[in-house]
Formats: C-alpha cells, sequence, structure tokens
C-alpha cells in the first residue's frame, strides 16, 4: 500500500513536470523550458549602456557596471524592461551612480542607455561595426 | 542487461527500486558538492534583490522582493547545509534545509525579472532528495523509499530534457531544424555578451558559418532531448544518453558560455546512471 501510494506520487509528480509541454506555462520550479526554442530571427536588438567622454568618446562599461550581475540573461532582461517602463532613465542614473561612486574617471561625463540593433551572425562577423546604436537616454555623471 | 531490481515486477516495482545505503548517499554527496559550489560562485547573484520584480512560484503573491536579510540567512542555511551533505553527515536534516533555503534563493532569484532555466533540475533534484531523506524510518535505511527518490529524480531529469525538446517544436515549429537557426543562437549570445559588455566565446565567430551542419546539429539536440526517455531502459542507453546530453551542454558551454552547471557536472544524469549501474546488486536486495 506504501509502494503503490509512493508510484503514485511518482506518477503524480512526473505528470506535472510534463505538463508546461502541453499548457506552454512557465514558471519555476515547474517550467516549459522554452530557452533556445525560438527559430531565432537573423536580427536582434539590445538595450545596454556606454559611457561617453568629455571629447566625446565612447567608454565601453563590464557587465558588472551595466547589469549589476555577471550573467548576461539577468542583464539583458533588467536593461530591456527598464528601457521599456521607463525609458531606462532609473538605471540611467543608478549607473551614473555607481560609476561616480566606484570609478571615479574624470573624463566619463555622461552615461547612455542606448538599443543596439544588429543582424546577429553580421555582428559577429564584422564584431559589430555594421550594428545600429539608438541613444535611448542619457544621464550626467556628478 | 540489468535484470530487475525485484522479484516483484510492475509498474509499481519498477517506481520504487532498491538502492543500497551508499548508493544514495553517493547520490546525496554529489548534490552536496555541486549545490556547495554553485551557491558559492552564485553569491552575487542570488544575495542581489533586483529592483525588477515578476513573482514567479512560491514568491507569486509577493509584491515585492525580499528582504536582503532573508536572502543571507537563506544562502547561510543553504550552505551550511549543502556542507554537511558533500561531508555525508546529518542527510536528513540537511537535505530539509538546503531544499527549504535553496528554494527560497532560486525562486527568488527566477522572481527577479528572468525565470533561470537552469535552476529548475536542480531544484527539483534537492526537493526530492529531501522526499527521500525524510521519508526514511527512523533508526534504520529503507532502500526502497531511498530508491523511489532516485527514480523520481531520473523521471525529473528526462521530463525536464522532454519538455525543452518539445518546446523548441511547439514554439519554434520545424523551422527550429532549418538552416541557420543554431549559428543564430550561437551568434545571439555573442552579440549579447558583447554588447552587455562582457566577452563573447572565441568560437562563436568561426561557428557562424555552420552551413549544412547547423541543420544537423539541431536535429542532434532534439533527438537528445525528446530521445531522453531511453536513458530509463537500461543501463547502456542511461550511459550513452548522459554522455550525449553532456557533450551538447559542453558544446553550450564552450560556444556561448551559458553554463548548465547540473548536467556538466554530472549530477543530472547521476539518479540514472547510479540506479542502472546499482539497482540489481546483491546488497540492493538485502538493503530492502
Amino acid at each position: 500500500m506504501r509502494l503503490a501510494a509512493l508510484a503514485f506520487v511518482s506518477v503524480a509528480t512526473t505528470l506535472l513536470m510534463l505538463a508546461p509541454a502541453v499548457t506552454g506555462r512557465d514558471g519555476f520550479p515547474v517550467s516549459s523550458h522554452p530557452m533556445y526554442a525560438t527559430a531565432r530571427p537573423p536580427d536582434a536588438s539590445f538595450v545596454t549602456a556606454r559611457a561617453t567622454t568629455a571629447a566625446g568618446q565612447v567608454v565601453s562599461l563590464s557587465i558588472r557596471v551595466i547589469g549589476e550581475t555577471d550573467d548576461p540573461l539577468v542583464a539583458e532582461g533588467r536593461l530591456r524592461r527598464a528601457a521599456d517602463l521607463h525609458d531606462g532613465v532609473a538605471e540611467c542614473a543608478r549607473i551614473a551612480a555607481d560609476i561616480d561612486r566606484s570609478h571615479p574617471l574624470d573624463t566619463i561625463v555622461a552615461i547612455e542607455i542606448i538599443r543596439v540593433e544588429a543582424s546577429v551572425t553580421d555582428f559577429v562577423r564584422t564584431d559589430g561595426a555594421d550594428a545600429r546604436v539608438e541613444v535611448v537616454t542619457r544621464c550626467p555623471v556628478r | 542487461m540489468p535484470r530487475a531490481v525485484t522479484s516483484d515486477r510492475g509498474v509499481v516495482a519498477w517506481l520504487t527500486p532498491i538502492v543500497t545505503e551508499s548508493t544514495f548517499r553517493r547520490w546525496s554527496r554529489l548534490v552536496g558538492i555541486v549545490m556547495l559550489g554553485y551557491l558559492i560562485v552564485r553569491a552575487p547573484v542570488l544575495l542581489h534583490a533586483s529592483g525588477s520584480w515578476n513573482p514567479v512560484g512560491i514568491f507569486s503573491p509577493l509584491d515585492g522582493p525580499l528582504p536582503r536579510w532573508i536572502l543571507v540567512t537563506s544562502w547561510i542555511l543553504a550552505l551550511v547545509a549543502a556542507g554537511v551533505l558533500a561531508a555525508d553527515r546529518g542527510g536528513r536534516s540537511a537535505a530539509g534545509v538546503l531544499a527549504g533555503a535553496a528554494l527560497v534563493l532560486l525562486t527568488h532569484r527566477s522572481s527577479s525579472g528572468q525565470i533561470l532555466w537552469f535552476d529548475v533540475l536542480p531544484i527539483l533534484h534537492v526537493l526530492i532528495l529531501t522526499a527521500g531523506a525524510a521519508l526514511q524510518p527512523a533508526g534504520r535505511f529503507d532502500g526502497r523509499v531511498a530508491g523511489w527518490s532516485m527514480r523520481l529524480a531520473a523521471l525529473a531529469t528526462v521530463a525536464t530534457y522532454v519538455v525543452a525538446g518539445l518546446a523548441k517544436l511547439r514554439i519554434g515549429g520545424l523551422d527550429w531544424v532549418a538552416d541557420g537557426v543554431l549559428e543564430r543562437h550561437i551568434a545571439y549570445s555573442a552579440m549579447r555578451l558583447d554588447v552587455l559588455g562582457g566577452t563573447p566565446s572565441p568560437l562563436a565567430a568561426p561557428l557562424v558559418d555552420l552551413g549544412f551542419a547547423s541543420t544537423l546539429l539541431a536535429v542532434i539536440v532534439l533527438v537528445i532531448e525528446l530521445g531522453a526517455p531511453i536513458a530509463l531502459l537500461q543501463r547502456r542507453a542511461a550511459i550513452v544518453w548522459s554522455v550525449a546530453a553532456w557533450l551538447m551542454h559542453a558544446g553550450i558551454a564552450a560556444t556561448m558560455f551559458v553554463v548548465f552547471h547540473w548536467p556538466l557536472f554530472g549530477v543530472a544524469f547521476a539518479p540514472l546512471l547510479l540506479l542502472s549501474a546499482g539497482q540489481d546488486s546483491p546488497a540492493a536486495k538485502r538493503s530492502a
């Protein structure tokens, strides 16, 4: 009887784990595992951040400064949502404050939240030379 | 080919195989070791209360992220419990503490704007391990209960791969195996790392022109994911499938710098391999 109950729990749990394949509903820890599931389109758009100097030069920032993480999946989601919801103003101010506090580089005068669009394969082949860049928002450092 | 585990046959016997205490403890230790490493390496991500909040799972009713002190406390508890499991001390209570604390940490992380799919199987396995430890009778080892939890963990592994394969057909359709999809996934990951201030894999650029190999690799990925149930059939199938799935994850890590730690460190496949290796041994039968 006890073994039958354990077996029933196994069957029910397995069906629960398989259910998202039918419902498509993603959650945690019961997930539909949609990672890499799309027939990825040729073009992609990312929201990210960069710094600019008084001379107008562009300075790349690290993923830790941009997204407060080492995980690109987390940083990608964070910046994209920030741009969609508030034009990235709050993230821009946060990065500017971080730069001011931990990287006191006098030459950096502003942070820009930007949207980068490109053919993903061309971006990799040309090292981003053909990417289209749109400034979403800009905020001063200090 | 291994024989059935027990003298009795049928679905119930298959779902509740007998394992030795040493097999169960080996699995428990492996879970503890890899969770311990993961908790340390991922501490900055796990302890960060993100500004964006899209609650999932147990945190669905919450309006905002947890206070940092709860995250820190959970992390410390999980760390200690994983260490105890890794050292093979106090299995039942350590597994319970690890399950509770890790569920809080990992669900919180996946509620912070992005579900992290590589955390799904680890937490399922930890919860199942805890059930197997908690249901042990006081003062003795029940090989059936332990085997039940290991079989359920093996089923969890298989289910997650099958669901991932079906998701590709459901979302991407047959286009998913069309020319260029895999190379676009590799290029997408490289571009994402590049624009977000990371360092893309040096293998990404040479691989964006895979040509026909892209379709072949896409088919292989689907065969591995949808073919996961064969790993439940017999030992050789379990080994072949586990090696194939491990190679797939090694390829993803090398080309996209996306690390699925649970399969790469072998924990995802451990229940399949340990069960198929030890289930028909005389020691397993004695411990029933």
